[in-house]
């Protein structure tokens, strides 16, 4: 068997090479990880809950924090109602898609809707779940569930599969806007509270699918976050 | 006859087609082609299919955004073999007017040094090169996917990546990796060195040969654009009607798998003709080298089970397109369909993957012990069996979907069965073992792996056929580890001691043994200890397929994630060996173990047509300790 040629390189040369190739795999596989991490990174603008006062919940008292958003159908309605937004698709939406909420804290949430609507496809998503006593007030009126033929989205937070925060779910549905108020630029102000254990990062949605006629309307907008679809943090201090 | 065989018995002795149209065409032609023929398609199926309002596209008409999307993937697709001349050979025998010999000698790649591996060869030896490549690269895309996902998994609510991504990573690594261990012993090796091994000038067919590589290539773009629309949110299953309600991410997905399968029938129809029609005088079946029928039986299981698939693909493209409906069950269809069609598919996949790098581990193993292969009968037999029980096995995925529960009991026992043929491999590897005194080069190394991880990999595979076990450990990271004992434990070390078997034949050069020793023990090690933490993982009840789990799941996690990034470090270290031998690796001589088959006739570069003249084969190739 031949034994060398005039190709080969000497031993330091093969592990220069050899270690340098190595860095070189090792960098190729972190900078994809790297861009991956970076592109799916969270680049929504975050909506804070703002700190005003406690409050006392059960016996406890609670730092009291406040957030406001709005559901629109479209961006036209949203910019008769002075809320500047252009999407990419002409699809319903809510305003904030990243909320970051105090830790143990009770959260009072005001959301005003304008967006139509037709019959959930599951009931349970029609009742206040998670709440201050399961509750919300719509229009000035407490309920603890609407008609499910009368809900026009949800607003669903829950968490991810980990034991690593507390558990967190609130469901609350929207009540839809008749069709003759929606061409009076017709809306529902609806009004609840909750209550946030430690930090952690959460998701929420809409569990009423208001996408597009076909895929039981689970395309399109309930297929893209930033309409029906985002982010809760809960952050401590 | 094959074309080439009389081309290379004309008188011409310089291929020189000079104004034939074949000369000037090539990858790059293809790409420009294949792009300008899915933008023409793009803009007309846009045109003609979406509806607009105020000139700007209706979105809530997903079925016709599929149609656009589809249409330019496959525009793409037959572009791309138009602009390399994949039809010129087709066209010119349909007007009467057949290449010329010296035509085909130029697609052959005749005197075209490099350049041959950018063009439509012929040569069956570029063929399995272009594999080797291709199957590395697909093994380094979809590796890197898979550390991805380990560096997700490293710990609970380590959010490396969004869960949109990590639905992706994990789908897409599964597909890829799929692709990749389907072509990974019979791509290179099949192409490269079986014909030579059985005595064939080349394939049967191969113009076939150059387009079931072409088709192959032009499948990556189209899967690699499912990152750029959206991902794909339903793993490698692809199962409906998940799938027929995903993103536009999905139709990659489906064109992919249509443009694969027409790949692989071509293959394995190619390759199983070869071999029933071209082997050289003398070469008897019983004469026939194991790798050569494992390989065969491989590629034979694929001609009827791999369409399913397509089949499936092309059905789920139709809901998406046309709101067909065959697994909508509002529209009378169903998704136990999909199912079954997919894993009719399925399970005789995995041993179309698994039995190549087998057999090449048994073309290994009497060679470096100096032994006849030990019951060549029953090695085959242990082929034959697992092929055809491999097809009556596919419900064993489906005991806890509810479909047809009174036929588990049947398949729990096909797929037991399975166990037996697949013992006489182990039986033929250890007997042929048994008492010899191996000599400890780079492919033995594969051949110990192999046994050690296709036996934890197949006893692992018992507990889950079974009924009630598979009730408690279905969807779990143990089923994920299983199949990681058997694909990558066994086929893909087959194939890795494939190469550095034939390495010496398909580039001239040793490959390197220190960094095959390194890597071989840094991926090893790695790879027992990221699948046993996965066992772990699976036997405490952690589901697969999830981005996030509970913290009582986070130390056999933490093991897997280690053992991932070592698997990582020594693969990249065997990738440097390949390339650094290639180019500077000791230079092989014809025959550098002693073999006996016949490509350690040939020299290095192998002849166009391998043999001046056709071998006569006298005896069986494992006749070491005999005399002759």
């Amino acid at each position: 068997m031949e034994t060398a040629t005039h190709n080969e390189v000497s031993g330091g040369k093969r592990l220069t090479s050899a270690i340098a190739f190595l860095f070189l795999g090792v960098a190729v596989v972190a900078t994809v990880g790297y861009t991956l991490h970076s592109v799916s990174a969270d680049s929504q603008k975050k909506t804070y809950a703002t700190v005003n006062g406690s409050a006392s919940v059960d016996g406890k008292t609670l730092p009291h924090a406040f957030i406001t958003e709005s559901v629109f159908p479209d961006d036209a309605t949203a910019r008769a109602n002075h809320v500047n937004r252009t999407n990419t698709h002409p699809w319903p939406f809510y305003t904030d898609e990243h909320l970051v909420l105090p830790a143990h804290s009770l959260i009072t949430m005001t959301l005003r809707v304008y967006d139509g609507g037709e019959k959930l496809n599951h009931d349970y998503f029609a009742k206040v779940v998670g709440t201050v006593d399961n509750m919300m007030t719509v229009d000035g009126q407490q309920v603890s569930s609407l008609d499910p033929t009368e809900v026009q989205h949800t607003f669903t937070l829950h968490g991810l599969p980990t034991s690593t925060q507390d558990p967190l779910f609130v469901n609350v549905p929207l009540p839809k806007v008749q069709d003759a108020d929606m061409e009076k630029n017709g809306s529902h102000l609806v009004v609840f509270s909750f209550v946030t254990g430690g930090a952690g990062e959460y998701v929420w949605n809409c569990e009423y699918p208001c996408g597009d006629g076909t895929y039981a309307k689970f395309g399109a907008v309930m297929g893209q976050n930033g309409y029906m679809s985002g982010k809760v943090s809960v952050v401590n201090g | 006859m094959s074309t080439l065989d009389k081309a290379h018995t004309s008188t011409r002795p310089v291929p020189n087609p000079k104004r034939s149209l074949i000369t000037r065409l090539h990858m790059g032609t293809g790409v420009v082609v294949g792009i300008i023929i899915a933008a023409i398609a793009y803009y007309l199926l846009k045109h003609s299919v979406l509806t607009y309002t105020d000139g700007v596209a209706d979105p809530l008409e997903p079925h016709s955004n599929n149609i656009v999307l589809l249409g330019t993937m496959f525009a793409w697709s037959i572009g791309f073999m138009a602009g390399i001349g994949a039809f010129i050979g087709p066209w010119r025998w349909l007007i009467g007017k057949d290449l010329t010999d010296e035509e085909i000698l130029y697609m052959a790649g005749d005197g075209q040094g490099v350049k041959r591996y950018f063009k439509y060869c012929t040569d069956h030896k570029v063929v399995g090169i272009q594999y080797l490549v291709g199957v590395m690269t697909l093994l380094g895309v979809g590796g890197t996917m898979a550390m991805m996902i380990r560096t997700n998994l490293a710990r609970p609510g380590g959010h490396f990546v969004t869960a949109t991504v990590y639905n992706s990573l994990v789908g897409l690594h599964g597909i890829t990796m799929i692709i990749a261990m389907i072509i990974v012993a019979t791509g290179p090796f099949g192409n490269y060195v079986m014909p030579i091994m059985i005595g064939a000038y080349d394939m049967a067919f191969p113009r076939l040969n150059a387009l079931s590589w072409w088709v192959l290539f032009t499948a990556i773009p189209v899967l690699c654009s499912a990152w750029f629309l959206g991902g794909i949110p339903t793993g490698w299953t692809a199962y409906a009607p998940l799938s027929v309600q995903a993103g536009p991410g999905m139709n990659a997905f489906i064109a992919t798998i249509i443009i694969f399968a027409v790949s692989t029938a071509v293959a394995g129809m190619n390759i199983t003709t070869t071999v029933i029609a071209m082997r050289t005088k003398g070469m008897k079946w019983n004469r026939v080298p194991i790798f050569v029928v494992g390989s065969t039986i491989s590629v034979a299981l694929a001609i009827p089970a791999f369409p399913t698939f397509m089949v499936a693909m092309i059905m789920t493209g139709l809901d998406r397109t046309y709101n067909t409906g065959f697994f909508d069950a509002n529209m009378g269809g169903s998704g136990w369909l999909y199912a079954n069609l997919f894993w009719i598919m399925g399970h005789p996949e995995v041993y179309v993957i698994l039995i190549p790098g087998v057999a090449a581990l048994m073309e290994i193993v009497p060679v470096f012990v100096r032994k006849p292969l030990f019951s060549y009968n029953a090695a085959i037999m242990g082929f034959a069996g697992i092929a055809g029980l491999s097809i009556l096995v596919w419900a064993h995925h489906m005991y806890i979907a509810g479909w047809a529960p009174s036929l588990n009991g049947a398949f729990m026992v096909t797929t037991e069965m399975i166990s037996i043929p697949t013992g006489l491999l182990f039986l033929v590897l250890i007997g042929t073992l048994w008492r010899g005194k191996p000599w400890m080069k780079l492919p033995m190394l594969s051949v110990f792996a192999f046994i050690w991880d296709f036996l934890i990999g197949g006893i692992t595979g018992i507990y889950l056929s079974d009924v009630p076990a598979d009730g408690y450990l279905h969807g779990s990271m143990f089923v994920t580890a299983h199949f990681h004992f058997t694909l990558m434990g066994a086929a893909l070390t087959g194939a890795i001691g494939g190469l550095a078997y034939w390495f010496p034949k398909m580039t001239g050069r040793m490959l390197d043994e220190k960094a095959g020793y390194i890597s071989f023990w840094f991926v090893q090690i790695g790879f027992n200890v990221l699948f046993f933490g996965m066992f772990m993982a699976g036997a405490e009840g952690q589901p697969r397929r999830v981005m996030d789990y509970a913290a009582m799941f986070k130390n056999s996690n933490l093991v897997s994630t280690i053992g991932a990034y070592s698997v990582g470090t020594g693969m990249i270290i065997l990738l440097w060996a390949v390339i650094h031998s290639s180019r500077h690796g000791k230079v092989a001589p014809m025959n550098p173990w002693g073999a006996k088959t016949l490509e350690w006739t040939v020299p290095y570069p192998v002849p166009l047509t391998n043999f001046d003249e056709l071998p006569v084969i006298t005896s069986d190739p494992y006749g070491y300790g005999k005399g002759k």
